[in-house]
């Protein structure tokens, strides 16, 4: 039982890791959050619902497709929506994400009336099994390629160049601004970005994930949980603390009944802004 | 002579009120000029301007001839204007390696690197001790120092320091001023915004003393440190009452 809970979390815990990594980068470069970035992720999966593939390139020719898609709609949202609100007092970027979140949300209930559905199972392997626990292959894959994405993202963000202007963002955007970096177009691309990334963690979770349009509000509040968890100092706090959660939520789900599984998240939540508001990673300059 | 920034009629806001009343300033090629003024006169709301982060609206704003007026901080930037400027603004869990990279990456392979970052770490020996420690950690001086070697690193044709010995020890500040003047001798045109105003007279050929957002005296530094603008300047007192007075 409790290779199940580990497995199952690690694996769970990855695709929430990626999945807050795209509320971190927002956040963490515009002092943003975006409270639709669960739907973001509704995107990925009410996509690859409605293009319904049926092999395995299809499938990954669609993925890339609602990611082109979702880092588009995130462009448009920054740059006609979020933008002119950004170095302005008062939280406006606040009530502007979690309407476009409800909007979204009963857009998706009007489109999509049937509730719980998937897809067939793209990948050319139905189950395997791993430490003796047996791994539906969607799940398997799903954190296979979260774990890789994260990996590439880790890498763009702080070794190269690119990377480098979104940090100078984040850490000085007066500092930015008199090195020449052009910050609306870098705030658009992060926004986009982080569109893309939860659309794709949404084309990943589909084929073993039923969907429904509330999902958004709980990946939100997931998503929104793993960075206060991890702390705005690195992406690793953001992983660690996806996976944690995903960890949470396996136990939860084994040692709780049913609707009371989301409370040990909470608890959690709770327990860690007790004991650590400033986050499980802070940063080392801190300490120098 | 070639003029490398030419400002006539600037004029700057912040919010809703008028902080730089009709500024007109020169900066030739090659030269240093300083701009003197007390605390709140509007020299940081000039600059600011001048790079175009705040509202402002000018007569004439040309940058080697060329009309820079409209344009955004970062195409200000590329053209050649580099503000350092007073808060440092570094970025602060960034290495003084990473500082110094980032900006000479922006300069664009295309411009001639006249300061290189071997260049760079000569001027100031201190920041080479200090390469990978990160920016947050500096002290005063030292950031100081990242953020004018920083500026450079953008390699600037024009280089706008805003009070770059501010807050600094005695002793700090004589390194620093002694650093722009070498930067000065390589023929960069250096707008030197200080407090400091006998060493900064010292190193510049001409000087503007500003005033509630206007320039109220602008002379040759020869001239500038001899006149009752200085004193005036800093301390507003009616210099004639104070003579007439003893």
């Amino acid at each position: 039982m409790l290779m199940q809970i580990l497995v199952t979390g690690l694996l769970q815990g990855v695709i929430y890791a990626l999945i807050g990594l795209g509320l971190f980068l927002v956040f963490n470069v515009m002092r943003v959050v975006n409270f639709a970035h669960g739907y973001f992720v509704l995107i990925g999966m009410y996509g690859l619902l409605w293009i319904a593939p049926t092999s395995l390139p299809s499938y990954l020719v669609a993925a890339m497709g609602v990611a082109l898609f979702a880092a588009t709609f995130g462009y448009v949202i920054e740059r006609w929506l979020l933008e002119f609100t950004l170095h302005k007092p008062g939280h406006a970027q606040l009530v502007i994400t979690i309407s476009l979140g409800i909007a979204m949300q009963y857009f998706f209930q009007i489109k999509f009336p049937e509730p719980y559905q998937t897809i067939a199972n793209p990948w050319p392997f139905s189950s395997v099994e791993i430490l003796g626990v047996s791994v539906n292959s969607g799940r398997l894959m799903a954190a296979v390629i979260s774990l890789a994405l994260t990996v590439l993202i880790s890498w763009v963000v702080y070794r190269t160049s690119l990377g480098q202007n979104l940090r100078a963002c984040s850490q000085s955007l007066p500092g930015a601004v008199h090195v020449g970096i052009n910050f609306p177009r870098v705030y658009r691309g992060t926004f986009a970005f982080g569109a893309a990334i939860a659309a794709i963690a949404g084309a990943l979770l589909i084929p073993f994930q039923p969907v429904s349009p509330h999902f958004g509000l709980d990946l939100t509040i997931k998503a929104f949980i793993i960075v206060v968890i991890g702390g705005v100092a690195s992406i690793w706090g953001t992983v660690l603390a996806g996976l944690i959660l995903g960890l949470a939520e396996a136990a939860g789900s084994t040692f709780v009944s049913g609707s009371l599984t989301s409370s040990v998240i909470y608890l959690l939540f709770l327990l860690v802004i007790l004991v650590r508001p400033q986050g499980l990673i802070v940063r080392k300059a801190d300490f120098a | 002579m070639d003029t490398a920034l030419s400002v006539q009629g600037l004029r700057v806001w912040r919010g809703r009120s008028e902080i730089v009343r009709s500024v007109d300033l020169t900066i030739p090629s090659g030269q240093v000029v300083a701009l003197l003024g007390a605390n709140g006169a509007g020299k940081t709301t000039l600059i600011e301007g001048m790079l175009g982060l705040l509202p402002m609206k000018a007569d004439k704003l040309d940058l080697f001839g060329q009309d820079v007026r409209g344009s955004q901080p970062w195409e200000m930037v590329r053209n050649g204007l580099v503000v350092v400027p007073q808060d440092r603004y570094l970025f602060t869990d960034m290495s003084v390696q990473e500082n110094l990279e980032l900006a000479s990456k922006r300069s664009g392979r295309s411009q001639e690197q006249v300061f290189e970052l071997d260049a760079l770490y000569d001027l100031f020996p201190r920041l080479a001790e200090r390469k990978g420690q990160f920016a947050g950690t500096l002290s005063g001086g030292e950031r100081s120092m990242l953020a004018i070697a920083r500026g450079l690193a953008l390699q600037p044709k024009v280089l706008v320091l805003d009070e770059p010995s501010l807050g600094l020890a005695p002793i700090v500040v004589d390194l620093i001023m002694s650093t722009i003047e070498r930067i000065a001798h390589s023929g960069l045109p250096i707008l030197l915004v200080e407090q400091n105003v006998h060493q900064t007279l010292a190193m510049a050929s001409w000087g503007y003393v500003i005033e509630s957002g206007a320039v109220t005296a602008s002379d040759s530094s020869e001239a500038l440190l001899r006149s009752d603008a200085i004193l005036s300047g800093y301390f507003a007192v009616d210099v004639e009452s104070v003579e007439g007075g003893s």
